[in-house]
Order: C-alpha cells, then sequence, then structure tokens
C-alpha cells in the first residue's frame, strides 16, 4: 500500500517533467534549426580560423603533421616560430618587410582611390535614373552589366585595352593625344600600372553603388524636395541638404564594403599584372597567395600575413563606422 | 525552465564533440596510409594491381600514357595517369592529399623540390634500389645534381633555421628524373637578320656582338630586339642574368658570390648588370615587356615582333606549334661578355621533373618498376617523341625514333657545364633583390651601381641570419 501510494504519488511528477521537456523542446523549436548551422559554422567557420591563428605562430610546410585538435606539430616540417613569422614581414628581415608595406600601401591607395571614385560616379549615374523617366529599365539593365559579366573574361579585356597597341592608346592617337600614350603599354608603366587597375576597380564596383543608391533615392520623402523649391534651394543645395545627409547611411555601408573588397582582394592584380611591373602594383592579399601556393608553401607565414591584414580591415571599419555613426544618427 | 535549457544544452555538446572530433581527426592521415603493402589474399589468385601517377604538365600525360601502355602489356600492371594544372592547384592537391594520405602510388615533382615530401616519410627511399646500371640511364647533371641530396644542399640546410628536411641525409635520393632541359639558349628570327643585313647563320662570339646585332635589327627595321618572359621574375635572373654571370665570373667566383664569400659588385658581376641596364638604355626590349609571360613572349616571337627570344629547349617545339620553322630559326648558348673568364658557356641538361614513389601506394615495388621501365632509353625516346620534350635519360640520337628537333638540341649538349659542378646556393632574400631589380632596370628606376649594393646588403643579411656564409 505504502508502495502503491508511493508510486501514485511519485508518477505525476514524472509525467509533468516529461511534459514540460517536450513542451520546452517545442518552445525553443528555433534552436534546434538553427543548430545545423551552428555546427557548420563551428566546423567549417570557427574550427579554420582558429586553425589559421595557431598556425600564424608556426613555420609549416603543409606535409609533415599539424593539427590543433588533437595538437600536433612535427619537427622539421613543422616548427614552433612564435612571433617570428609576424617579425619577419612586418620589420625584421629588411627585404621582405619592404615588400609587405609597399604591398600595403598599393593596397591603403587603392582603397581610398578606388571608394572615392565609386562613390563620385555612382551617386550622379543613381541621380539620373532616379530622375530618368521612360527607358530606365534599359539603363538600369546596362548599368548592371559589368556586375553580370566574369571577373576572369573583363579582366583580360581590360588587359588588351591598356596594351600598347591596345583600345586606349589607338583612341588617344585618333584624339591627337598621341603625348597621352603610355608607349609600354598602361600595364607596363610603373606611374599608369595602380592608376589603370583602380579605373577597372571602379569601373566594376560602380554598379552595386548605383543600385544602392537607386533604392536610398527611392526611399527619399518628395516633399522635400518640393519644400525646399518653396524655400528657393537650388539643385546644388538639394543635393547637399537633402540628399547626400539622407543616402549617408547607403554611403557608409558602399565605403565599407569597397574598402574591405579592395584591401582582401589579389584576383585582379594576379590575373593582371602580378604585382608588376617591378612590383608596382603589388599588393598584401597576392604576397599570402605566394606565400600559401608559392614553392616555398609557407602556410605559417601566410597565415601571419592574412592575419595583420585582418586587423587593419577590422581597424578601417571600426574607423568608419565611429566616424560616420554619429552622423548617420542625426 | 532552467532544467530543459541544460538539456539543450548537453544536447547540443553531445551532437557538436563527435562532429568536431570527426572533421579534426580528418586532418590526420589515416592509419593504413604509411603501412606497408596489403598482403596477398590467401586463396584467390592476387589480381594485378592498378597503379596511379599524377603529374602538373597536361601535355605529358599522352607521352606517359604511351609508356604506361606498354609497360601493361609487358607487366600486365595498368598506371592510369592523372593531371592536375596549373601549378598552383597540384601543389595544393599534393599538400591536401598528403594530409589525407590520398596521394597517387608514383607522384611527378619538381626536380630539386622533393626533399620537403621525402622529410615528412612521404616517398620510398630509393638510395638502394637506384643501381649503377639504372644510374647510367641518366643525362649528366640530372640524377646525381638534383635527385641525390647534395652536400651543398645538406650544408645549407643545416645552417637555416627554418629548412624543413634537415633530418634528411648526404647521399639519400627519393625520386628519378624524367624530363630534362637547359634555359640558356638564345633563339634567332633568321628572316629579320637578313632583313637588317646581318649574316643570318652567324651566331654571336659575344653578348656585346649580340647586342650590336639587336641595335642593327633594331635601326634598320625597326622591329625591337629582344622579348622573352620577363614578367615572372625567374626569367631574366635565371635565363639570363646568371649565364653571362657564370662566364663572366668563371665558376668559382660565380659560386663565391652567390655563397655569400664574394660580393656583386666585383667588377666581372657589374659588368654583366650594366650590359643588361643597356638593353634598357638602348631600348631593345619589345614594348611592353614587363607585362610579357613565357609563352605571350614565345608567341610574340614566333609573330615577328622581337628579332630575339631567350628560352630553353622546351622553347622549340612552343615556336614551332605556333607557325614558325625550324629552318627560320638560329639557336645558340647565350654568349659570353668581351674579356669573360669562360669564352664560351658549355650547356648541359639539368633535370626539370622527377618521379617518386610515394609511402602511400600499396605496390611500392610495383610503382618503382614502373618508374625504372619509364627511364630506360627506350621508353624515353616514346615519351619524348610523343610530347615534343627533353627526356632525361640519354636516348638514342635518332630522328626516327625521337624526331630532328630534339635530336639538334641534345647534340647541342655537352657534358662539362660549369654549372654542373657549381654549389652555389641561391637565397630568397637576396634573389628577390636581384629579380626585382633586373625589373626596376628596365622601369629605369635603378642603375646598376646602387643594385648591387641593394643586392650584396640582402645577401649578407640572409647569409647572417644563418650562420655566416656557406664554405
Amino acid at each position: 500500500m505504502g508502495q502503491a501510494q508511493a508510486g501514485v504519488i511519485s508518477r505525476p511528477p514524472n509525467n509533468k517533467r516529461r511534459k514540460t521537456l517536450i513542451q520546452h523542446l517545442r518552445d525553443n523549436a528555433g534552436i534546434l534549426f538553427v543548430l545545423p548551422a551552428v555546427i557548420t559554422f563551428l566546423i567549417f567557420g570557427l574550427y579554420t580560423v582558429i586553425y589559421s591563428i595557431v598556425l600564424s605562430f608556426f613555420r609549416w610546410n603543409g606535409f609533415g603533421k599539424f593539427s590543433i585538435l588533437p595538437f600536433a606539430c612535427d619537427p622539421p616540417a613543422c616548427q614552433f616560430a612564435g612571433l617570428d613569422n609576424f617579425a619577419y614581414f612586418l620589420y625584421k628581415e629588411p627585404t621582405m618587410s619592404g615588400y609587405f608595406w609597399q604591398a600595403l600601401q598599393h593596397n591603403l591607395i587603392m582603397a581610398v582611390v578606388v571608394t572615392v571614385g565609386i562613390v563620385l560616379v555612382a551617386l550622379p549615374i543613381a541621380i539620373a535614373l532616379n530622375r530618368a523617366g521612360r527607358g530606365q529599365t534599359v539603363y538600369r539593365l546596362l548599368i548592371m552589366l559589368p556586375m553580370v559579366t566574369a571577373g576572369i573574361a573583363v579582366f583580360y579585356v581590360w588587359s588588351f585595352i591598356y596594351e600598347p597597341d591596345g583600345l586606349l592608346n589607338s583612341v588617344l592617337e585618333t584624339l591627337g593625344l598621341g603625348f597621352a600614350q603610355a608607349k609600354q603599354g598602361w600595364l607596363g608603366q610603373p606611374d599608369t600600372a595602380l592608376p589603370a587597375l583602380m579605373v577597372v576597380m571602379i569601373w566594376g564596383g560602380v554598379p552595386s553603388a548605383t543600385i544602392l543608391y537607386l533604392a536610398g533615392l527611392q526611399t527619399i520623402d518628395k516633399d522635400l524636395y518640393e519644400a525646399s523649391v518653396i524655400d528657393g534651394a537650388n539643385a546644388w543645395q538639394q543635393l547637399w541638404q537633402i540628399t547626400w545627409p539622407l543616402l549617408l547611411p547607403v554611403t557608409v555601408v558602399i565605403i565599407i564594403t569597397t574598402i574591405n573588397s579592395v584591401l582582401q582582394g589579389y584576383e585582379m592584380v594576379y590575373l593582371m599584372t602580378y604585382g608588376g611591373p617591378a612590383g608596382h602594383t603589388e599588393v598584401v592579399g597576392l604576397q599570402i597567395f605566394k606565400y600559401g601556393f608559392g614553392d616555398q608553401r609557407q602556410l605559417g607565414m601566410a597565415s601571419a600575413t592574412s592575419w595583420a591584414l585582418f586587423v587593419l580591415v577590422f581597424a578601417v571599419a571600426v574607423v568608419n563606422l565611429r566616424l560616420f555613426r554619429s552622423r548617420t544618427e542625426v | 525552465m532552467n532544467v530543459p535549457r541544460r538539456v539543450l544544452g548537453q544536447l547540443s555538446l553531445a551532437l557538436l564533440i563527435p562532429m568536431l572530433a570527426t572533421a579534426c581527426g580528418a586532418a590526420t592521415p589515416a592509419p593504413q596510409a604509411t603501412t606497408a603493402p596489403a598482403a596477398p589474399a590467401a586463396t584467390a589468385v592476387p589480381a594485378k594491381p592498378e597503379l596511379t601517377m599524377w603529374t602538373w604538365k597536361v601535355f605529358h600525360v599522352p607521352g606517359l600514357e604511351a609508356v604506361a601502355k606498354n609497360f601493361e602489356a609487358k607487366e600486365g600492371i595498368k598506371v592510369k595517369i592523372t593531371a592536375f594544372n596549373p601549378d598552383e592547384v597540384y601543389r595544393t592537391k599534393i599538400t591536401t592529399a598528403a594530409q589525407s594520405g590520398d596521394l597517387p602510388d608514383i607522384l611527378s615533382y619538381w626536380a630539386g623540390g622533393q626533399w620537403e615530401l621525402a622529410a615528412t616519410d612521404q616517398l620510398v627511399e630509393l638510395t638502394s634500389q637506384v643501381d649503377p646500371a639504372w644510374k647510367g640511364n641518366f643525362l649528366a647533371g640530372t640524377y646525381e645534381k638534383s635527385s641525390v641530396l647534395t652536400q651543398a644542399v645538406f650544408d645549407t640546410c643545416q645552417k637555416d633555421p627554418k629548412c624543413t628536411y634537415k633530418n634528411l641525409k648526404v647521399g639519400q635520393s627519393f625520386s628519378v628524373p624524367y624530363l630534362a632541359g637547359q634555359a640558356f639558349f638564345v633563339y634567332a628570327n633568321k628572316e629579320l637578320l637578313t632583313k637588317a643585313g646581318l649574316d643570318p647563320n652567324k651566331a654571336p662570339a659575344t653578348a656585346d656582338e649580340w647586342m650590336e646585332m639587336m641595335k642593327t635589327v633594331k635601326a634598320k627595321t625597326g622591329t625591337p630586339g629582344l622579348v622573352t618572359g620577363v614578367q615572372n621574375p625567374d626569367v631574366s635572373a635565371f635565363w639570363l642574368f646568371n649565364p653571362l654571370l657564370m662566364t663572366s665570373c668563371g665558376p668559382e667566383k660565380y659560386d663565391a658570390i652567390y655563397n655569400g664569400n664574394s660580393t656583386f659588385s666585383d667588377p666581372c658581376a657589374l659588368k654583366v648588370f650594366n650590359w643588361m641596364n643597356d638593353l634598357q638604355t638602348n631600348d631593345l626590349w619589345m614594348p611592353n615587356i614587363l607585362q610579357t609571360n613565357i609563352d605571350p613572349a614565345d608567341v610574340a616571337f614566333s609573330q615577328g615582333k622581337a628579332a630575339f627570344d631567350i628560352g630553353g629547349t622546351y622553347t622549340l617545339g612552343f615556336l614551332v606549334s605556333q607557325g614558325m620553322k625550324p629552318e627560320n630559326l638560329l639557336s645558340f648558348a647565350v654568349p659570353p661578355l668581351k674579356g669573360a673568364t669562360l669564352d664560351k658557356l658549355q650547356v648541359s641538361a639539368f633535370a626539370l621533373i622527377d618521379a617518386a614513389v610515394t609511402k602511400n601506394s600499396k605496390h611500392p615495388s610495383e610503382a618503382t618498376k614502373f618508374i625504372q621501365f619509364l627511364t630506360t632509353p627506350e621508353q624515353m625516346a616514346i615519351f619524348a617523341k610523343t610530347v615534343g620534350d627533353f627526356p632525361a635519360v640519354k636516348v638514342a640520337l635518332d630522328p626516327e625514333k625521337i624526331g630532328p628537333v630534339l635530336v639538334g638540341l641534345m647534340s647541342a649538349f655537352s657534358d662539362k657545364s660549369p654549372f654542373d659542378t657549381s654549389k652555389a646556393q641561391t637565397l630568397d632574400e637576396p634573389k628577390k633583390v636581384l629579380e626585382l631589380g633586373l625589373q626596376q632596370f628596365i622601369t629605369k628606376e635603378i642603375k646598376p651601381d646602387d643594385l648591387v649594393k641593394k643586392i650584396d646588403a640582402a645577401n649578407k643579411a640572409a647569409w647572417d641570419a644563418r650562420g655566416g656564409p656557406l664554405k
């Protein structure tokens, strides 16, 4: 009886607990749905990031044993380097550090010029497209073309345009501007190679920026422009007093994404100049590629350089956000 | 409320830990990857194994397949050839396969670059298997020079804290060469020489004469003098600077300069820098030369855009494939400067591609048998004729067997090239300065006097970091 009583007494709490668990599983079903994505991220995202951080403190050519879980680093193919990888390209080895800082300088010049260039070209186009009445769809389609064209084909076409007997030099000759030609080709001369690459970057970045600006322009209340006309504002004042401030959040997005892609990118440089002529278009991304996939396979050095670049990209993004936050929040 | 959260957390962990362990575990080679070949089944007659071989040269596949077919006919063992290109993809493929234990039975690899693989126990040692008979097949300057770990390579490695093959010993061998070549050849367009009023059959005796020929062609025809794949930084340094330096300074001084016991500012070296700078000051390079890589340079030469092209044994076949007639070509080794220590550069072959048996192989003895078969003169002749490339083995100089073009090139080879006995070790850092500096001559950003100072500083710093010059 006592046992039966105890059974009777003990059953309800068990049922209650089971119900509660199922209930809570139902209530938190979202977590279970998200779990595969989280696990995927942990394995393919976080694990690789941690792997790369750890690797940046080692010398490893990719052949010997190196793993972080469980930890293994078998010499001589793998050696602990401490901060040596960072020191090597930052200051310790004069030749290699010289190349790194020169490449970084190219990255920074590109980041500033390309970002400003994209904003200066995309904004007027977006404003014109916003005002265009008939044929707006056709214009939008045309402006989107660089976005949907395969990068590798575009890079080769631009390379042909820049050759000594390419389209650009021919056009200059036809216009009677032969003195402005690049006799060694626009990518073959130290003074024109980097600007020539930046033109291609701007050309490639304008379409997406235009689309973003266009979307931003369509959210601006037309009453603001009508009111400003009544107040006697001209087109220039409308641009500076209404359009530009209200598009600032869009501009911030464009600036951050452009700087990010310019600082990290190397594909265009790899295909069009391979860092030449004589290192005048070398960028950090290309150096990372050469360290990692060149005949030396210095994977630790490639990781260390990647993390140095990450710190720079992160710092620039934070500065940008801080700089523009106060203005966009007004 | 607390209990279910904990349960959820435990559930998540339970799922996560095995997955992470599996993912991380994959980085470790499977145990079977490094074990000896599996024992044959006790009952059934063992089937003949099928071997796999990787290369990065797509156009070598037909040649290797032709040899594989003959091997199958003789031994009943099939060899499957697979190519992965370009070079970077092949390197990455090998690196990941080495980690996952998926390397093929036979691996093609850059000659002289195999030590890193060997040091990590990825390759079967062949030292005792390459007997005098097998060794005797190879051209002078190939097997002994880059397939056997030499004292000079060993010494440099021991001095370098970053060297990753310190566990290897002098005399060890893990691969054999099957492709050779030589890079110090100059090709001239006879039509252009004739147009310029020069003797199309007379090769220049000195580099100074050669430069005069370029100037004449430029003045008389308007066609630039020289083209080669300068965009690739190795080309100017390795194909042109090094042969000029070797003849100008002689083998001993050449080694001393690179090994940190002498300097690039030595007059014999400075003369070479001045000559290379003069190519630009006399405007002899083809326009856009710094944007021109090896194949585009050869294409430009075949289209008559320059009078001379620097290349190697492998260049001739390419030029012919681009439509150039062999009778329109004059070829000669890079000539020495006037008053050079050596009055002629003897050119010999050096190994370009080696074949190695990996420890992943379940049939290492069969794989070794295949690379031995591949490097017999008969099979190498078949390979050479099929692909038009230069074998690392002494083959019969018979146009019927290997084609007339290769016969011509092989006949011009010497077995006394100073590069065969050279012990020069080029370190990465000064090499970068040299390569960039030679490109900066073309952009007119540096003068020879300034460049030698920079290279000497980089060479000294690099050798100091390795404990001093190589003695």
